[in-house]
């Protein structure tokens, strides 16, 4: 609920809120201002916005489309998107919110256009990858290791079986901890759609997952 | 408070519970209802699970080679010819074909198919036809149809007479 302001409350002066809303800016939108750089031709604040957000997209087309040569190729497509689209970028919203739009839009396409038929990675990567992991860690016995490759299959396959713009808000909310309102810009619905997506989502989840306490 | 399961509206503050998103106060508000409602119990206690899952599945690591590849791509377009950049440039993005082309292509296909097909079209490749003036057209029929009758008659008097006129 929005704080009321008392009416007797003095008022900030224009030069004070100018100040202040340009210093949130800048927290906030740091990203748009690499961004608004990479337009005027430099590519060092491009290397820069690769840096912070190259692992987040990676990681959520990943987990979209369920393979790791897609989602790498998808990944480079975004970017070169983004690098594509300098001269007209306008910082209307949030940067992270116009990238994974890009992000959510390509992986959402390769899903409905059937390419990801049998073409998922085999849990084998995903478990020779955490297995070895563990290995350092734990010494984790064969038992434990498929118990683990057992579980990491029911959770693709829960996640699978979502459908895709509910998997893309799953994935936004609980790995890249992203707002409701973000979720909700990138996917183009209301807020309150976005939280009835996700509730339907999670309910899902709750059938196939909940006996994994 | 309202029950969460009750009002979809409150839906988030489950959401917001198991993933510890939710102010002290209204964790604590929570806490208190879920004491007299064992179905929010027994459904953050479930949602916890899931979250809990969710947690042990790792994303794939970054590819070591990623940036180059991508920078070749970049350096690559920046090569291509001025039309295909400009093509690039010109499409507002997000932005794909995807549903536009195969309703462009039906489109194109009902546009021709009509066109062939609706009557008063005269396509530039015109089937052939009888130049021959109509009255002609008339004659040689009258010829044909009188030639087969006198055919017809011929074969009857190599018959014979019906049995009627023999008896």
């Amino acid at each position: 609920m929005p704080a009321t302001i008392p009416p007797d409350a003095p008022q900030p002066s224009p030069d004070d809120r100018v100040h202040k809303d340009m210093i949130s800016a800048v927290a906030l939108e740091h990203d748009a201002e690499l961004m608004i750089r990479v337009r005027e031709g430099d590519s060092a604040s491009f290397a820069l916005l690769l840096e912070r957000h190259r692992g987040p997209v990676i990681h959520f087309i990943y987990r979209m489309v369920l393979n790791q040569a897609i989602a790498e190729e998808l990944a480079q497509e975004v970017f070169l998107r983004v690098y594509r689209s300098r001269a007209t970028y306008e910082p209307t919203a949030k940067f992270t919110t116009w990238l994974f739009r890009i992000a959510t839009h390509l992986a959402l396409n390769w899903i409905r256009d059937g390419r990801n038929e049998k073409r998922q990675d085999s849990l084998d990567d995903d478990t020779q990858e955490g297995v070895s992991r563990q290995v350092a860690d734990q010494q984790p016995t064969i038992e434990q290791a498929m118990i683990r490759r057992v579980r990491l299959q029911e959770i693709r396959q829960a996640i699978e079986v979502l459908p895709a713009k509910q998997r893309a808000a799953v994935i936004m909310h609980k790995y890249e901890e992203m707002e409701y309102c973000q979720i909700a810009k990138v996917l183009n619905c209301s807020e309150s759609a976005l939280k009835s997506l996700l509730f339907r989502a999670y309910e899902t989840l709750r059938s196939r997952l909940a006996h994994m306490a | 408070m309202e029950c969460p399961i009750q009002t979809k509206e409150n839906s988030e503050i489950l959401l917001d519970y198991c993933t510890r998103n939710l102010s002290a106060e209204a964790t604590a508000v929570f806490e208190l209802h879920m004491e007299i409602c064992g179905e929010c119990r027994a459904l953050a206690e479930a949602q916890r699970s899931v979250w809990n899952a969710l947690d042990s599945w790792d994303a794939m690591p970054v590819p070591a080679d990623f940036d180059k590849k991508l920078y070749a791509r970049i350096e690559q377009h920046e090569n291509s010819s001025w039309w295909i950049r400009l093509w690039h440039r010109s499409l507002p993005l997000p932005f794909s074909f995807g549903p536009a082309m195969p309703i462009a292509t039906a489109c194109v296909t009902l546009c021709i198919a009509a066109a062939l097909y609706l009557p008063g079209y005269s396509p530039g490749t015109a089937p052939k036809v009888n130049l021959q003036p109509p009255q002609t057209r008339i004659e040689s029929s009258d010829i044909d149809q009188l030639e087969r009758t006198l055919d017809d008659i011929e074969m009857l008097k190599q018959l014979g007479p019906p049995p009627a006129a023999r008896s």
